[in-house]
């Protein structure tokens, strides 16, 4: 479980995240919601050790992220960055650092990008790539910047798998999106930001119920009906 | 992969030792091979006095800039990056000419004074780029480094126009090069330059990480902040400490991380280790150039990194990837 107390992150003096607090627990998936400019990319980053010194308390199984050593943040947290890095190296060379990945790679059917540099892959190949590493990587909590933005329909649905399938390992799946539907589909809870301030934690039901979506995105609710007749919550 | 890796290598050091052989026994003085081990003789005292020390000092240079040049372009994760660019090479040469213009005779201490200069220049850099409170943003360590050469080259301009006379004697120190080279000035900088060596190695898997980004790079425990410093403070001790004997060689620091990582798609150790075979070949093929082409005089050895070097990097940027 990640306990989060009294969140503060300043930058420059500007308060970019304000007494944020919410609790994650073990085997579910959070989304990550709020327009731009909210605070969704720097509460990832702050529960992923970007920022060593916040104000207020993250606290992972009842240890205080800011107290952790070097391994130990290694083990605890893991995060798929909004801008991937262009880097001139090729993918097997990032192997070394992450040598799971390979079964991924293996899984996407992206064996054959491995001798690729990564700056000549496409947008969507580079995310997948490190998706891979992502996976490879151990620990309690998956941060996710908006990886679905740049993906195409069939690495999407790769993608929710994993975060699934992390689930199901009990693993703890944090991630933004701005696409509503999309997030509805697999998250199990919902956590809204808006100018840095946490305006709603809960479940879809309450989100629907407390008329979030028409608050705080300007959305309407509605539902769709699948060919094969399952239904679906989706938002305009 | 690997085997391409190991045949690159290969080649990469058989160039190194016919470019050092060669380098050793060329030159405007004709070497007589079996005098060489009788002391005394005109060529062991050519060979052990003047060759030695000379191609040794190009062999030390070309090693430190080239691997000062990839540990600034992977600190700041900017392939433009090169030791001029924080400041080493306009620090040396502002300090080298103010010591010519106010000291003349002392030219011991002038090894001191570029060293100073450098040291001082990229610790400005720093600081103007920590002030700005982004240093995890490389723009900012690149933007300062702009702006601290553009000071120094001032003076360098001032103290030019005031004492015309020290320009003589600044111009060869200016291009880069190893005349004059004797193997007492190269025992400190040796020194500094093989510990500084073995540091960059021991950071190779530091400089992967940071590659990644300071997000992916800081969720794996580390401090990116803290590890570009280290960087480039081990850059600047080895640009700077090449800079007290060979001059302003600097792009060679450029081309050198651009040709291995051409070479080499693999990991930063991997980069590291032909950065470390190429650089040297580069700098004692220049100056082999320069002492042989014009013989019996000589250019220095800038002048053919230049000649060298720009097509070679031409055609790196020809034939990028990306």
């Amino acid at each position: 479980m990640v306990r989060v107390e009294h969140l503060t992150i300043k930058i420059r003096g500007q308060e970019i995240l304000s007494d944020i607090s919410l609790c994650l627990e073990d085997g579910k998936i959070y989304a990550l919601l709020g327009e731009n400019g909210s605070g969704k990319t720097t509460l990832l980053r702050a529960l992923t050790s970007y920022y060593p010194d916040y104000s207020g308390s993250i606290d992972f199984d009842g240890r205080e992220l800011r107290s952790l050593k070097r391994k130990e943040k290694e083990m605890v947290h893991a995060i798929l960055p909004q801008s991937i890095p262009i880097l001139d190296s090729s993918v097997s060379a990032l192997l070394s650092m992450y040598p799971e990945a390979l079964k991924h790679l293996e899984k996407y059917g992206l064996l054959s990008l491995l001798e690729r540099r990564i700056n000549t892959l496409s947008g969507g190949e580079r995310e997948m790539v490190f998706l891979s590493f992502l996976l490879s990587r151990r620990v309690k909590l998956y941060a996710l910047d908006e990886v679905e933005a740049n993906l195409g329909m069939r690495y999407k649905r790769r993608c929710e798998e994993a975060m699934l399938s992390l689930k199901g390992d009990g693993r703890i799946v944090f991630s933004s999106f701005h696409d509503l539907s999309r997030a509805f589909l697999i998250a199990d809870e919902a956590i809204v930001l808006e100018k840095g301030r946490l305006v709603f934690a809960g479940s879809k039901g309450e989100f629907i119920s407390r008329n979030i979506a028409q608050r705080y995105f300007d959305s309407s609710v509605g539902v769709l009906n699948e060919l094969s007749g399952k239904e679906r919550i989706v938002f305009f | 992969m690997d085997k391409k890796f190991t045949i690159t290598s290969i080649l990469s050091i058989a160039a190194l030792l016919i470019i050092f052989s060669v380098s050793l026994l060329v030159g405007s003085i004709p070497l007589n091979i079996p005098d060489l081990l009788t002391a005394g003789s005109v060529s062991n005292i050519v060979f052990f006095s003047i060759r030695l020390p000379r191609v040794f000092a190009a062999l030390l240079s070309g090693l430190a800039f080239s691997v000062s040049g990839l540990l600034i372009q992977r600190a700041t994760g900017n392939g433009l990056s090169s030791p001029n660019i924080i400041g080493v090479n306009s620090g040396a040469g502002a300090s080298v000419l103010l010591f010519l213009s106010l000291a003349p005779d002392m030219f011991a201490i002038l090894p001191l004074a570029a060293f100073l200069g450098a040291i001082i220049s990229v610790s400005i850099v720093f600081l103007i780029s920590s002030l700005t409170k982004r240093v995890s943003s490389s723009i900012s360590l690149i933007l300062s480094g702009v702006a601290v050469n553009a000071l120094f080259n001032a003076v360098i301009s001032t103290i030019s126009s005031l004492d015309p006379e020290t320009m003589a004697s600044y111009s060869a120190f200016s291009i880069g090069g190893f005349s004059g080279i004797y193997s007492s000035m190269l025992r400190v900088p040796a020194l500094l330059i093989i510990i500084s060596i073995a540091l960059s190695f021991l950071l190779s898997d530091r400089m992967d990480v940071i590659s990644l980004g300071d997000e992916i790079a800081s969720s794996m425990g580390y401090r990116p902040l803290g590890i570009r410093i280290l960087l480039i403070a081990i850059a600047s001790l080895l640009a700077a400490s090449a800079v007290t004997f060979s001059g302003l060689l600097g792009f060679v620091g450029l081309v050198t991380p651009h040709a291995a990582s051409f070479l080499t798609s693999d990991n930063s150790r991997r980069t590291l280790i032909l950065s470390s075979l190429i650089g040297p070949s580069l700098v004692m093929l220049s100056d082999l150039a320069g002492r042989t082409i014009i013989s019996p005089s000589e250019l220095p050895a800038g002048v053919f990194m230049a000649i060298i070097g720009v097509p070679f990097f031409i055609f790196l940027l020809l034939r990028r990837s990306d």
